[in-house]
């Protein structure tokens, strides 16, 4: 028996459908936004990496590689960073993330957050590198690492968030 | 065939599928990269519109954090109250003591403009913008404005706080704006030590502290000496308060801004009419800019005319004026 959906359930099942982008989205402006908080917004977490990370993880059938290529040029085009930055390295951490997930489905956060810790480093050290190529100048290392470590203190917070809208996802209309 | 034959190569299909897809998205990240380089209008005009479409979103995340920002800040006001009351009755002295002091050199000094036939520079027009964004992070130092060309924000304008400089205007959508900080690494701005009139490039480099480069050899350089624009290079007018020398050593002279960049929220954008390095003021303005360089060359000839026809009696030099200068 073929049962009809509802407009409302499928609306329903578009907006759960792009949760996972619309939370990437979100992030990406956050990472533009002001804080008045003292050297803050020169050291800014890298909040979609972690975003990125915990839909690579959960859903990546929702998150594809194209979704992590679009959030990464949106943001580098909002924030003024280097074209193709944030591009790659959220790419990169979409490809790299996803064949791992079963390594970290199931285990409690810390588990997560040792793989993340393990990503935002790598991604620090290859933006840098990135950035020092492209711009033609070295940026100063030190607020590239200590964005990378603001970006895993913050990281239970955004897998807290993302654990919540994940239930969203399952819940019946 | 059997069913898991199919599922089977179906699956393969997809996987390489992917596979490929990963590889033309990591080309085309690449391809971005080289595009930033080799097109930068045509980056410039894609985050313009970006900008300009994610505006309302980016002020409203921005709004909580202003607000407990602002909450705080009452709270230090209310318990600073009796200290800063002091403390600006005798600034207010100082500034009275101050404004006699400038009405005497103005009036002075327009004296001397009458005598020496100074050409000023063109008439400034400024207006108040809020900042709705702080972005780049440790990459890039910029600030979003809330205000484009509709409220006739133009490339190039210099954007100040009450302490200073803050940067320049670099993209303009319609409604938002982008002030790339004199502490971004992209950043060059030509200023002069202020007693010495040492000259200098302020360049930024991504920390709250800029470097000052080719410093002259033998220029006497001190860590409390403040820093002003030069006005060379035609980026900023003369005079501008950028910061102060913070620290000396064998290799390194670092500037500490005026500038807050965490406690920017008001700034002003002051258009000189200048469009110096940047080259990229609208026909209107390169059409002021030409027709008062014509006035100042035809003024300079007709004072030169007036001068052959009275030699000098005591042989003593002529003073140049801009105008004089202005000439090829």
């Amino acid at each position: 028996m073929i049962i009809e959906k509802t407009f409302r359930q499928k609306c329903d099942l578009a907006i759960r459908q792009t949760l996972p982008f619309l939370t990437a989205f979100i992030a990406a402006l956050l990472m533009a936004t002001q804080t008045h908080v003292p050297r803050l917004n020169s050291m800014m977490p890298m909040f979609t990496l972690g975003v990125v990370f915990f839909w690579a993880v959960h859903r990546p059938l929702l998150f594809g590689m194209g979704s992590a290529f679009v959030i990464g040029l949106m943001q580098d085009l909002v924030t003024g960073v280097p074209l193709g930055l944030g591009t790659l390295i959220l790419l990169l951490t979409r490809a790299a993330v996803t064949p791992q997930a079963r390594l970290f489905l199931g285990k409690p956060l810390v588990f997560h957050w040792w793989g993340f810790i393990l990503i935002s480093l790598a991604a620090a050290v290859l933006s840098w590198v990135l950035a020092a190529l492209i711009l033609g100048v070295i940026a100063p290392i030190g607020q590239v690492l200590m964005s990378a470590l603001l970006g895993v203190v913050v990281f239970p917070v955004t897998y807290g968030i993302c654990i919540l809208l994940e239930r969203l996802l399952v819940e019946e209309p | 065939m059997k069913p898991s034959a199919v599922s089977g190569r179906w699956q393969t299909a997809r996987l390489v599928f992917q596979r490929f897809a990963f590889v033309a998205l990591v080309v085309a990240a690449f391809a971005l990269m080289l595009l930033g380089k080799a097109d930068t209008i045509l980056v410039e005009r894609a985050r313009t519109i970006v900008v300009d479409a994610m505006a309302p979103v980016i002020r409203a995340l921005s709004q909580p954090a202003g607000a407990i920002s602002e909450i705080a800040e009452n709270v230090r006001d209310l318990a600073n109250l009796r200290a800063e009351n002091a403390r600006l009755r005798e600034d207010n002295e100082q500034l009275l003591r101050w404004r006699d002091m400038a009405r005497r050199l103005e009036a002075e000094n327009a004296e001397l403009q009458g005598l020496t036939d100074y050409v000023p520079l063109p008439d400034s027009r400024s207006f108040t913008i809020r900042v709705m964004g702080d972005t780049g992070g440790a990459f890039a130092h910029s600030v979003l404005i809330a205000a484009g060309s509709q409220a006739k924000v133009r490339k190039g304008m210099a954007v100040l706080s009450g302490d200073g400089l803050v940067g320049r205007v670099a993209q303009v959508g319609q409604r938002a704006s982008r002030v790339v900080l004199i502490t971004d690494i992209t950043s060059r701005i030509p200023v002069v030590i202020e007693n010495t009139r040492t000259r200098a490039i302020l360049a930024g480099n991504n920390t709250e502290k800029p470097r000052l480069i080719y410093v002259p050899a033998g220029a006497r350089v001190s860590p409390g000496d403040r820093v002003v624009t030069s006005g060379h290079a035609g980026a900023f007018p003369p005079g501008i308060p950028v910061g102060v020398v913070s620290s000396v050593d064998d290799t390194v002279i670092r500037v500490q801004p005026f500038m807050d960049r965490d406690r920017l929220e008001i700034v002003r954008l002051v258009d000189y009419g200048l469009s110096g390095i940047l080259g990229s003021l609208d026909e209107e303005s390169r059409a002021a800019q030409a027709e008062a360089l014509k006035a100042a060359r035809e003024k300079g000839k007709a004072q030169r005319l007036k001068d052959s026809q009275q030699p000098n009696p005591d042989g003593a030099p002529q003073l140049q004026t801009p105008a004089d200068a202005a000439e090829p």
